[in-house]
């Protein structure tokens, strides 16, 4: 995902470069205006920065039979915000072209908006539109994580055809250029991109799981959706099945159709036909509603623990068996 | 790219410094080694003259051999941007030039696309050379005094400065957590792989959110930190 040092010159590199500084400088606004605001959280910053940087070094699985390395931004936006992310990872990426060559020092304002604006901003943006769309914690980081990795490439793709487009002698067009390096993309980046949308997604799910707090804090997720998802958890499946305020079939002019089941249409009917009527059901189960629902429960229970208590009796090896 | 990231071969400058008696650039100021890094980028990249690369590259390895870089270090900084040159060399061939040199079935290689492949070699090793020279000899806190002497925001060099020292133990932790999990199966197949992999980010994570709080705290005990 980073372009090598070297490979983008003159004006393009000097503009990027600029472009890069200004992001990098807004972020840093936004990081100072944080710490300013919350002095605890000046080190949250470097711990965060750092954990993008082990980001890009995790070893995932590439479904092609070898393993590659997330960019981690599209995380970072949605867990810190696209300003303070963007921030982070230029420092990241001076880090990496410091130490592990790479990227590199003149194509870093190249790398700072492949990643910082297509990694960490779409995927926050898209993070947020699932959220708002009312998609799960999973799913919307998922997307976010999809997205923001796909747009790294996608804005990658769109520097080095400018920068091939606009050389000397090209033998292609500006699309013809995008659409080699789009090709060469896909084969590799492709399992790359879903190995980064489970991650995402998965890994703001195990945060939920374990401390919701730390999302609230940071705004990914309110109190109130937190408090929501943490009672619908521990709410039993049947209870949660809420009848949706919403209807999702109106009625209009046409009048009302009673709906019946097979007894009535079926079995009354050839009731009546061979002259035997149908009479009173000597327990009327429909009369009792819930009343009848809460005995089958009860019933169940009751069953239930009785096997279980049991069970070594009935399904257990004969010397398991007491007398 | 995956294996051990140990601080201490990271920041072997220091013992470098002290086994060569200081050689070379080890004896430089860092904000010099700095600016003159900067200034062979512009030159190099902003001009982007082959012969001038060429003699750029010539001059940065003479001043690795002299300094005495570690040897596996700086061949790595060789190594890493190999295979993107060596496709962009052979993009250029292909895909520049009007003097065709060689066809092979539909693909024709322009000589004007060769000389500006070599001239990406050129540029992307000289600034390679640079960068190994300047960060081998100089201790990475070195560079942090240098660039607050060029007036980079305090956030960002503090930020900086706690970025490397705890990503390293970010990425041991992971890979004991790692190898643990490898241990009890849980790198079984692709979707477990992942989901482990993604459980240890998460315990990553949230152990990194819990340790700055810490830092905090003894920052402020120790007076590191305004109440």
């Amino acid at each position: 995902m980073h372009i090598s040092e070297g490979i983008i010159t003159g004006l393009p590199a000097a503009a990027y470069t600029l472009v890069g500084l200004g992001l990098v400088g807004y972020g840093a606004k936004k990081m100072k205006a944080l710490a300013n605001e919350h002095p605890e959280k000046k080190p949250l910053l470097g711990m965060m920065g750092a954990f993008i940087f082990f980001l890009s070094l995790l070893p995932i699985p590439a479904f092609t039979g070898t393993t590659s390395h997330p960019c981690g931004s599209p995380l970072a936006g949605i867990l810190l915000g696209p300003g303070i992310a963007i921030a982070l990872s230029g420092l990241s990426l001076l880090l990496q072209a410091a130490f592990f060559a790479h990227g590199g020092l003149s194509t870093w304002g190249a790398n700072v908006v492949t990643l910082g604006v297509g990694g960490a901003f779409f995927g926050w943006f898209s993070f947020w539109l699932a959220r708002k769309a009312g998609l799960s914690l999973f799913v919307s980081g998922a997307i976010g994580g999809l997205v923001g990795d796909i747009m790294t490439y996608v804005m990658a793709g769109l520097s080095l055809s400018t920068v091939l487009a606009t050389g000397p002698n090209p033998q292609y067009s500006w699309g013809g250029y995008l659409t080699v390096i789009y090709a060469a993309y896909i084969p590799t980046q492709g399992p790359i991109a879903l190995g980064e949308m489970f991650l995402t997604g998965l890994i703001l799910n195990y945060i939920y799981k374990q401390r919701p707090s730390i999302l609230v804090e940071l705004k990914v997720i309110t109190a109130t959706v937190a408090a929501v998802l943490m009672f619908l958890c521990v709410l039993p499946p049947s209870l949660s099945a809420v009848e949706s305020e919403i209807p999702t079939f109106q009625e209009t002019s046409a009048p009302s159709v009673q709906i019946t089941g097979m007894d009535q249409v079926v079995n009354e009917s050839l009731a009546d036909r061979a002259g035997l009527p149908p009479r009173e059901p000597y327990l009327n189960i429909e009369a009792m509603g819930d009343l009848w629902n809460t005995v089958l429960l009860l019933g169940g229970g009751i069953c239930g623990f009785i096997i279980g208590r049991y069970w070594n009796h009935l399904f257990g090896k004969e010397d398991e068996r007491t007398v | 790219m995956s294996g051990q990231y140990d601080i201490n071969s990271i920041i072997d400058s220091e013992r470098r410094f002290e086994a060569t008696n200081g050689r070379g650039g080890y004896q430089w100021d860092p904000r010099f080694k700095l600016g003159l890094l900067i200034a062979v980028i512009i030159l190099n990249i902003g001009l982007a003259i082959s012969w001038l690369s060429g003699c750029l590259l010539l001059i940065g390895l003479l001043l690795i051999l002299w300094s005495r870089t570690p040897l596996a270090r700086t061949l790595a900084f060789f190594l890493a941007p190999l295979v993107a040159t060596l496709v962009v060399v052979a993009g250029y061939s292909v895909g520049f030039g009007v003097t065709p040199l060689f066809q092979f079935w539909k693909v024709t290689l322009y000589h004007e696309g060769l000389v500006q492949g070599i001239g990406v070699v050129l540029r992307v090793y000289c600034d390679m050379t640079w960068l190994a020279l300047v960060f081998m000899t100089t201790p990475f806190a070195e560079v942090l005094v240098a660039l607050r002497w060029y007036k980079m925001p305090e956030i960002l060099v503090d930020t900086l400065a706690m970025m490397y020292r705890y990503s390293f133990l970010l990425y041991s932790e992971f890979t004991r957590m790692n190898t643990a999990a490898f241990s009890r199966g849980g790198r079984s197949g692709k979707m477990t792989t992942l989901k482990t992999v993604s459980r240890i980010g998460a315990q990553i994570f949230m152990r990194a959110y819990d340790r700055s709080e810490t830092i905090y705290l003894a920052r402020l005990a120790r007076g590191g930190e305004k109440l």
